[in-house]
């Protein structure tokens, strides 16, 4: 990869300059030079290159704080473009680099509003010119792609080794430095790239095992419960079969006797009841025997009393009368007391002649002599009861004779009964038959009302089972689909887990590789380049990047090396850390040989000199740098020999050729 | 495709997925995605898919 021409228009110090490479056919050398005091641009060259490729300054602390004064135009011209009563002030940087046989033309422009004095968004063209000839052009809406070619080119990460300061080669060796060269090579071997799609396929596998853990298919789990259901369904449908032939045999057994029994369904029923009659007509019997018993009872008391009731009436009526004789005595009694006190005994009342006369008169008519009277007394309410009792007699007689007949009348009725039964049984041939018949049938019902209620039970846990069988076939069908899932899961986890294995393996591969072409290739452009081949006799890069030398007694020497040769070194390494890369760039390089001496500055121009037989080096010189060594080194070999220097009124740089 | 890819890798990759042309260009076309600085995760789902769907 080599870059073709640079163009500069507004650019810091560089008003308008274009900067063409060849190679020198002759040499076959790719190497040019540029001499130039400070302050003259040089740098600002590279800045260009940076800005129009990345849109950014190079690595290079001190440049960072100048460009935070300075602004990005040409001063003098903006000015004169103010003065001009310009709107715009367009600044531009242009490169054309090759790469194989294709051809990338990279501009990059920004216009600065002089009014307000602000620059614009600066614009992006790429140019892609492939090897027939036809070109491709991504800009504006195509930015993506048109910074996608300029990462093929030489990534942002990497730019620092193709383009940058002589000085910064002694930082090689410094150990703060080291990891930040590890990363810088791994980028540019593009093991970073490797990284992140083992990153991102850990973050898939993680994922993917995350999602799997959610998706537990029980399809065993499921499958058993349904088959265990089934297993039960069949049982319960076996057990109904069952139910359903003995319900079926039972209602044979239940026909046959209902047909032996027809006609004489009635026939236990009547020797039951003629059991039952005769059994009412014994207490009935009974019954009329107690009853006539009380009848002779009743008979033989009323027989005495009927036949004493003259008498008894007659001596009622006497001890009436006695009684009405006792009561007159009584009031005789009273009369008489109230005679001799002169005072009425009930009212209290003084006794006038006139009532005396009078209860004079009543005593003379019942002052007659009392005889046996308390005696007769006690006989008034036996006579009365006798007398009262016999009053019953057609009473009692009467309900006698009604009990007596309607006691009968039962007897007979039953009498009756018993013999239209015995009439009805006397057809028959044999009752207990019938009646064993009866209970065989009433045996066969009853077995088959529990058959119907068992089958009722086992048809409800049919039911029940059919609905957990649909259920689980659900659940079942549910675990395998899940289960799909998961394996199609897996299925992916798999092919992530191979991918990301080949990554590793391949990334662990080319970290490998990768140090020891560093190492290789350091070690070839180190020896290609050094006179001192006897010194030094190996060098060493270790996993971490960091550098080693030793000399031919197997000592360390890197803090034994003079800077011309730690310089050589670093340099080295630079160019086998761009071969390990493999974008092969250019190498732009300021003050190559700054702060060494004489001897080493030829040994480092020497080196340079055969690099660029098969890469494109730019150096940059002071006047003082580029001394009769470094000419002496280089002469021949030279592509292209430039000087700059600022205009006289200093408004920008002067380019010139040279031989 | 992969003309910005370090041909060592390239080489390393085809060495690792011998008889496995599948595998080797989805590992190339993730690859690619990331060089392009491109969202990872649709593209890789679908180079796994294209992969799977290629393989059974």
């Amino acid at each position: 990869m080599r870059i073709e021409y640079i163009k500069i228009k507004n650019f810091r110090q560089h008003h308008n300059i274009f900067l063409e490479f060849h190679k020198k056919k002759e040499t076959g050398t790719d190497l040019h030079i540029l001499i130039a005091n400070n302050g003259t641009g040089k740098t600002n060259i590279m800045n260009a290159i940076s800005w129009c490729m990345y849109e950014k300054f190079l690595n290079d602390s001190k440049e960072k704080q100048a460009t935070q004064k300075l602004p990005l135009y040409n001063l003098h011209a903006f000015q004169q473009a103010k003065e001009n009563g310009q709107q715009d002030f367009p600044i531009m940087v242009e490169i054309k680099i090759n790469k194989n046989e294709d051809n990338y033309i990279i501009q990059r422009t920004c216009n600065i509003r002089i009014s307000i004095n602000k620059e614009m968004p600066s614009k992006l063209k790429v140019t892609h010119i492939k090897p027939d000839g036809e070109s491709e052009i991504y800009e504006n809406s195509q930015l993506e792609e048109a910074n996608e070619i300029i990462r093929s080119l030489i990534p942002f990460n990497i730019q620092q080794y193709s383009f940058f300061n002589g000085e910064q080669l002694q930082y090689y060796f410094n150990e703060n430095d080291a990891p930040h060269i590890k990363e810088a090579i791994a980028t540019m071997a593009q093991i970073d790239v490797l990284r992140r799609v083992e990153k991102h396929l850990n973050s898939m596998e993680t994922n993917l095992k995350k999602d799997i853990s959610k998706y537990s298919p029980d399809v065993a789990i499921w499958q058993k419960k349904l088959d265990d259901a089934k297993k039960k369904e069949v049982e319960y449908q076996e057990i109904l079969k069952q139910l359903q032939e003995q319900a079926t045999l039972a209602k044979q057994r239940i026909n046959e006797y209902q047909q032996k029994i027809s006609g004489n369904e009635h026939i236990a029923g009547k020797d039951r009841e003629l059991t039952d009659l005769s059994r009412k007509l014994d207490q009935l019997m009974k019954q009329q025997i107690e009853q006539n018993k009380e009848y002779w009872k009743f008979l033989m008391r009323y027989y005495t009393l009927l036949a004493t009731k003259k008498e008894t009436k007659q001596f009622k009526e006497y001890v009436q009368h006695k009684e009405i004789t006792e009561t007159s005595n009584n009031m005789v009694d009273a009369i008489r007391k109230s005679l001799d006190n002169h005072c009425c005994e009930l009212c209290h009342t003084e006794i006038t002649n006139e009532i005396e006369m009078y209860f004079q008169s009543i005593l003379n008519q019942y002052q007659k002599p009392n005889i046996g009277y308390e005696k007769i007394r006690r006989l008034k309410d036996p006579i009365e009861e006798v007398c009262q009792e016999a009053s019953q007699y057609a009473k009692k007689y009467k309900s006698f004779y009604e009990k007596d007949e309607s006691l009968q009348e039962e007897i007979n009725d039953l009498n009756k009964q018993i013999t239209e039964v015995e009439k009805i049984l006397s057809k028959v041939a044999s009752v207990e038959d019938v009646k064993n018949w009866v209970d065989e049938k009433q045996k066969f019902e009853k077995q088959l009302e529990k058959n119907q209620q068992k089958k009722g039970m086992y048809t409800e846990r049919q039911n029940n089972i059919k609905t957990e069988i649909e259920n689980f076939q659900k659940e079942l069908d549910k675990a395998i689909d899940n289960s799909k899932i998961e394996a199609s899961l897996k299925e992916k986890l798999c092919a992530v887990t191979d991918a990301k294995q080949i990554i590793i393996s391949v990334q662990k591969d080319i970290v490998q590789d990768t140090r020891e072409t560093v190492e290789k290739e350091t070690k070839k452009y180190f020896f290609q380049m050094d006179y001192k081949k006897n010194t030094f006799n190996d060098i060493k890069v270790n996993d971490d990047y960091r550098i080693s030398i030793f000399n031919q007694y197997s000592q360390p020497m890197l803090n034994s090396l003079s800077a011309g040769e730690q310089k050589l070194l670093a340099l080295s390494f630079t160019l086998a850390l761009i071969k390990a890369s493999g974008y092969g760039s250019m190498l732009f390089i300021d003050t190559p040989v700054s702060n060494i001496d004489e001897e080493n500055r030829r040994l480092v121009a020497k080196g340079l000199r055969e690099v660029s037989k098969d890469k494109q080096i730019v150096l940059f010189f002071t006047p003082s740098e580029y001394d009769a060594a470094i000419q002496e080194e280089l002469q021949g070999f030279l592509s292209s020999k430039r000087r700059m220097k600022l205009s006289e009124d200093e408004s920008h740089t002067i380019i010139m050729e040279e031989g | 495709m992969n003309a910005n890819l370090n041909p060592e890798i390239i080489q390393k990759i085809k060495e690792k997925t011998m008889n496995q042309e599948k595998m080797r260009r989805m590992l190339l076309d993730m690859i690619e995605v990331e060089l392009k600085g491109q969202q990872y995760n649709n593209h890789y789902k679908n180079l796994i898919k294209t992969y799977l769907d290629k393989t059974r």
